[in-house]
């Protein structure tokens, strides 16, 4: 068993062990799911140093056949994309458990367990490699933080939970669908059915897959899949799930929450590489699209009168900018939109949670109960001060970053015209200004001016505890702002590869295939091992010649391809 | 080796003032427990000034290192922005300009600083002050010593941060921090414009093969010249763009209006932020990338009217103030819109030269009326003043000399770099040939807003310190309004986790001085006259100690454009300055106008409706709030509502409907997700087979 089934599969581990506990024993619970999530948290640290710059192929990968008549398997990797990911989903998952104080009271093992299962299942949808396994994480996370919804929410907790849950169960469904339609796709081709993200994408790459007449199925399929993880993300006009869930999760669903990264993350995993002919065209509508979240959430983030939709809709107009980045199809844009999965994250999640620690402390959520709490909270003023730059996008904190890598993208422009580039990187920047307003909007409103006459003048400053727990994520976000190559050292050439994937013409593409593995130009899968080159199978509707529908298919195909060749 | 040896200079400039600002932010408080308020501000103001006297040291060691003809240097320290495809590392530029600037900032900072000991004294919160002045100083130094344009992004955004925190330091009056949102909002709008700018530069730069990827460095746009010469149109775009994030920062038309405001914060945080560094950022913006703008006459043309017209209209608003801090803010845009003047006309040095004098006479000014506050018990109307010569003599006389400066009176620092960019901008051959040449009619605007500049400066003069009456004996006390405290209510929150204190938290006592009919201003102590002497010296000398030879220097960083010497212009120079003076005498000899009745009298109206600046400001600010609020409210109450909520939530309904017909009985959706699971497996492994079949 490899490191990163170890990973993923701890937090399963635990979440049993907190079972065979006795029911009351909160602090067990508690100190039980800590441990494992900091084993986590080390062990993903762990892979971080395994992994290996510069490489776009999936590393630490294991592979078992799980249902091999179905052509599914247990088939997991770690690349550039995913690595800092499965470090933020440990990471969140220790500082979720460590802000759960508050909300454990009531059913503290059932909770405990939940938030175990959400963690593993988040890291399995960020490790997977095959669609039936990575499917089935991202849909085994729905149900946890559902859960946590409908038991520890606040006073709307039932409406939010199902429409939570509608939302995105109703979103990936089709995704179901739309991968059967891929293994049954490569059935046609390859001769043998395949869940296979690898293999899936090797025959996409030297254009045997979709081969260029069954465009209007693989659009079918890309829509599936892109409404899916844009529903997740989620993208203007699908956020108000998301809005309800931020204002009604408790703190440990809220962070993993954050998590709707699977969103933007399974963008950049499915959609770019495995449907590079329509990808190009749909650029612009995914990008108009995004675009229109970053102003729409901006301009209602400022005049909310509850805290914590402030932040909810000022997630949707960031997530618009990472959809900006990698739709832009551009080498600066894809690292910025990966980037600010893994920036949001930790920039985000420490806002909502220091308006949860006030709201858990109030009990209310309206900013109107608010003010003048600077004098009796500095500590907690100063830390909400570094959340908000990061926000706001200031120089020298990460959401800079990834934001003027994004936009920088978006305006050289992938593969929209150039005027409609032009427009968006504009559009978007206008979005800066936006997030200036409503951000110190709330910053005034909680933390200027004249104290109310009301319980808050009681209020203490946040705990020793809590600060350091916070003080954690502000480092980060003022590390990833300084020294942000810890992280795009990893990122850039998988970025750039599945860049590639979705923007050359067939046969140009890069395969994750590694030198094992290969597709011949007929689109019969070979596997070689110790340089005998073995013959998986043949593709039962034989094609012609591809070289016949691609013209400029005439030179060998890209030197992965050629181990398997044409034995 | 010579790199290596700067190296440690530069981070030593750089980090000394984070240094100061880590331990005021991270031990203040913790001092203030153990050692008590009183030492705490000796040591902690000491360390502040120290964090900004070192990197002044440095930065003279630096120059004379340095030598005065040496080359620009580009001091590499370590990657930041470090892509495949783009490229913007931690480097900063040593030459002539950035010496300059550092040398001002450094400077004029550790004087202010020093000021500020004296100033803030009182205050409660006197390190979280100076964790934002040492924060904003080393903001700046990064900003004018980056050799690339997104590291110069990162101090030009956290100066604004600084300047953001420092309006809103008095944070419980709200009208300062409505303040501090302006300016920042404000600010942002002109980033925009940078922003676009950088995009624009950036797609420029690397649609050409470039060796390297480090796009958007100095050296590297330097040695592209070719670029720019090729694509004259796109040039001007980066150039306008640019320009509209150097008005935002500068204040110049049509985004000047924060900074009036801005003048919310303590008067340190005026001079040294709203006065002497920050806001000519904007103008050092534009001396770094002169070999940009040599090739856009239209780029030049608007920069210089722009410039022009901001200096006149600002000039004519500062007529209509009555608070002294807001007339020396307006008189700051007005400089600074000659700033731009110069630049336009191509003789970038020129601006410069007006930033190193406007530095010692405008923090002249404004720390001279910081004084007359701390005097005036924190009454900042002129209306309340007069004859206060008499109470502060040291702070009359330094004043004096820099209301002398600003008016442009020989010898005195004004005088030369005034008269150098009304020059540069008379003569200038930025358009080349005939017909109506932009520039020239912006050098003569500004020589007419030359003349205006004494006029206002003899109005704050004589209405603060000279004239025939005391005019706060006058003032009758009977606003003796103080808010009744209301009882707080008992409190009775369940309070399991020791949220709440039992206690609410006592607010330290302020003192309220309020200026009464019997106050006798005091002179202010040494540590605050200090900086002021110095700074008067600098008032007189710096002009014709620097005269020509900054100009010379900066030639080795700065681009500039010829121009025609027009011998008439010292003379014209000199005349509206004492013409301006002359006639301001002329109008307040007798201090205010009317005795009692200040807006009563021939030009009253004119002045009500100068000092609300047109209504420009209400109409832009007022226009915006309630436009963005209707907006966002419609989209909050209709669309999101009856659109989002109705289509998608319609979707949503029908889908639960269908759930809830699978669903057979009630017991919680649990069953439904596996019964839709179920279904979904069953049609799953149904269609698999049925396609697979002819495979096994």
């Amino acid at each position: 068993m490899g490191i990163l089934s170890i990973l993923i599969f701890l937090p399963f581990l635990g979440a049993l062990l907190v079972g065979l506990t006795p029911n009351g024993a909160r602090g067990l619970h508690r100190g039980l799911s800590m441990a494992v999530s900091l084993g986590c948290l080390g062990l993903s640290l762990y892979v971080v140093s395994k992994f290996q710059a510069g490489n776009y192929h999936f590393q630490l990968t294991e592979k078992t056949n799980w249902l091999p008549q179905l052509g599914i398997s247990y088939f997991v990797g770690v690349d550039g994309i995913s690595l800092w990911m499965v470090v933020l989903t440990s990471l969140l998952g220790v500082i979720g458990c460590f802000f759960s104080v508050y909300e454990d009271a009531n059913r503290s093992k059932a909770f405990y367990i939940l938030m175990l299962i959400l963690l593993g299942s988040m890291l399995g949808t960020f490790l997977a490699l095959d669609l039936i396994l990575f499917y089935t994480f991202f849909e085994l996370s729905l149900l946890p933080v559902a859960f946590m919804i409908w038991i520890w929410g606040n006073e709307d907790k039932k409406r939010a939970a199902m429409r939570y849950f509608v939302y995105l169960f109703g979103g990936s469904i089709l995704m179901l669908l739309g991968m059967v339609m891929i293994a049954y796709q490569f059935d046609k081709t390859n001769g043998m059915v395949s869940f296979n993200l690898v293999q899936i994408q090797a025959a996409v790459s030297n254009g045997s897959l979709w081969q260029g007449q069954c465009h209007g199925l693989e659009a079918v399929i890309f829509w599936v899949f892109a409404l899916a993880f844009l529903i997740k993300s989620p993208v203007f006009p699908f956020h108000t799930w998301m809005v309800d869930g931020y204002t009604q999760a408790p703190i440990g669903a809220v962070l993993l929450g954050i998590l709707v990264k699977t969103g933007t993350f399974g963008l950049i995993r499915f959609c770019l590489p495995l449907f590079p002919d329509v990808v190009r065209g749909a650029s612009t509508i995914i990008l108009s699209v995004a675009v229109l979240g970053i102003l729409y959430g901006a301009t209602l983030a400022a005049i909310q009168t509850d805290i914590k939709k402030v932040i909810a809709y000022s997630s949707v107009s960031h997530v618009g900018f990472m959809v900006l980045g990698i739709f832009s199809l551009n080498q600066n844009g894809l690292v910025g939109g990966i980037l600010g999965g893994f920036y949001h994250g930790i920039a985000s999640g420490m806002l909502i949670l220091l308006v949860h620690l006030l709201c858990v402390r109030m009990k209310d959520r309206s900013v109107a109960i608010f003010g003048g709490l600077k004098v009796q909270m500095p500590v907690f003023a100063t830390l909400f001060l570094v959340a908000l730059v990061a926000a706001v996008g200031l120089p020298g904190t990460n959401g800079f970053i990834s934001e003027f890598l994004s936009l920088i993208g978006a305006y050289e422009g992938g593969y929209t015209n150039h005027v409609a580039s032009t427009f968006f990187a504009v559009a978007a920047s206008v979005g800066v200004i936006l997030a200036a307003v409503y951000m110190l909007l709330l910053f005034q409103k909680l933390f200027y001016g004249e104290r109310p006459n009301s319980s808050i003048q009681y209020l203490r400053d946040i705990k020793g505890w809590e600060a350091i727990g916070l003080a954690v994520l502000a480092i980060l976000i003022v590390w990833g702002g300084m020294a942000p190559s810890t992280f795009t050292q990893a990122m850039e050439t998988s970025a750039n590869a599945t860049r590639m994937m979705a923007i050359n013409s067939a046969s140009k593409r890069p395969s994750w295939l590694n030198q094992e593995e290969s597709i011949g130009e007929d689109g019969s899968l070979y596997a070689s091992q110790d340089g005998v080159v073995i013959l998986i199978s043949k593709p039962k509707y034989h094609q012609k010649s591809m070289s016949a529908e691609l013209p400029q298919a005439s030179p060998p195909g890209p030197a992965v391809l050629q181990t398997g060749g044409n034995h | 080796m010579r790199t290596t040896y700067f190296q440690q200079d530069v981070l030593l400039i750089i980090l000394c003032p984070i240094v100061g600002f880590l331990i005021q932010a991270f031990l203040g408080g913790i001092a203030k427990k153990k050692l008590g308020p009183s030492s705490t501000r000796n040591l902690f103001g000491f360390m502040a000034v120290l964090a900004v006297a070192v990197p002044f040291v440095v930065t003279l060691r630096v120059l004379t290192n340095f030598g005065p003809v040496s080359s620009p240097l580009v001091v590499p320290l370590a990657p930041w922005i470090d892509l495949n495809s783009f490229r913007a590392p931690f480097e900063f530029l040593i030459d002539p300009l950035s010496l300059t600037m550092l040398l001002v900032i450094t400077g004029i900072g550790s004087l202010i600083h020093l000021y500020a000991i004296g100033y803030m004294a009182k205050d409660k919160d006197f390190t979280r002050f100076f964790t934002y002045m040492n924060l904003f100083i080393a903001a700046m130094t990064i900003l004018v010593l980056a050799n690339n344009l997104v590291l110069l992004f990162v101090g030009w955004e956290g100066v604004g941060l600084c300047s953001y925190l420092l309006i809103g330091f008095w944070y419980k009056d709200k009208a300062n921090t409505i303040a501090a949102n302006k300016a920042f909002i404000v600010n942002r709008i002109g980033d925009f414009g940078f922003m676009i700018g950088l995009f624009l530069l950036y797609c420029l730069m690397s649609s050409k093969a470039h060796r390297h990827t480090r796009f958007l460095s100095y050296d590297v746009l330097r040695t592209s010249i070719e670029t720019f010469h090729n694509h004259p149109a796109i040039v001007t775009g980066i150039c306008l763009l640019l320009f509209v994030g150097a008005c935002g920062k500068s204040a110049q038309f049509p985004l000047y209006f924060w900074l009036p405001d801005a003048m919310a914060g303590p008067t340190p945080v005026s001079a040294l932020i709203h006065a002497a560094t920050m806001v000519t950022a904007g103008v050092f913006l534009l001396n770094r990338l002169s070999f940009l703008f040599v090739f856009s006459p239209v780029a030049c043309g608007v920069v210089a009217i722009v410039g022009a017209f901001t200096a006149l209209f600002a000039a004519v608003i500062a007529f209509g103030q009555t608070d002294i801090k807001k007339v020396l803010a307006y008189s700051t845009v007005s400089q600074l819109g000659f700033m731009f003047v110069a630049c336009g006309a191509g003789g970038f040095s020129a601006g410069i030269f007006h930033v190193v004098t406007h530095a010692f006479f405008k923090a002249l000014l404004f720390l001279g009326s910081g004084a007359v506050i701390y005097a005036m018990a924190h009454n900042q109307d002129m209306r309340n003043y007069g004859k206060l010569s008499k109470y502060l003599p040291i702070t009359f006389i330094c004043m004096l000399i820099a209301f002398l400066a600003i008016s442009g009176i020989p010898p005195f620092a004004g005088f030369y770099s005034k008269e150098a960019i009304i020059g540069d901008a008379i003569g200038n051959q930025v358009f080349g040939g005939s017909g109506i040449n932009l520039v020239t009619v912006a050098g003569y605007t500004a020589l007419f807003a030359a003349l205006l500049t004494g006029f206002y400066m003899a109005r704050l003069t004589w209405l603060t310190f000279l004239g025939k009456e005391e005019r706060w004996r006058s003032i009758s006390t009977d606003h003796s309004h103080h808010a009744e405290a209301v009882p707080t209510p008992a409190l009775e929150v369940q309070d399991a986790f020791g949220f709440f204190a039992s206690e609410p938290l006592q607010l330290e006592e302020e003192d309220h001085e309020e200026l009464t009919a019997d106050h006798n201003p005091k002179e202010v102590p040494l540590i605050m006259s200090l900086p002021l002497v110095v700074l008067a010296i600098g008032s007189i000398a710096a002009g014709f100690l620097l005269n020509g030879k900054l100009v010379n220097w900066l030639q080795e960083s700065v681009q500039t454009l010829p121009f025609h010497e027009v011998s008439w212009v010292t003379p014209a120079g000199i005349t509206a300055g004492v013409l301006g003076i002359l006639v301001g005498i002329a109008v307040y000899f007798q201090g205010l106008p009317q005795k009692e009745g200040w807006d009563i009298g021939k030009w009253s109206r004119f002045r009500v409706w100068a000092g609300s600046q047109f209504g420009y400001d209400k109409a832009v600010t007022g226009g915006a709030c309630a436009s963005g609020n209707d907006i966002a409210n419609f989209l909050s109450s209709q669309f999101e509502r009856w659109i989002i909520e109705g289509v998608l939530g319609g979707i949503a309904r029908t889908a639960k409907r269908i759930g809830d017909l699978i669903k057979t009985t009630q017991t919680g959706f649990a069953r439904l997700y596996a019964a839709v699971i179920l279904c979904g497996v069953i049609g799953l492994v149904g269609w698999i087979f049925i396609s697979v079949r002819g495979g096994f």
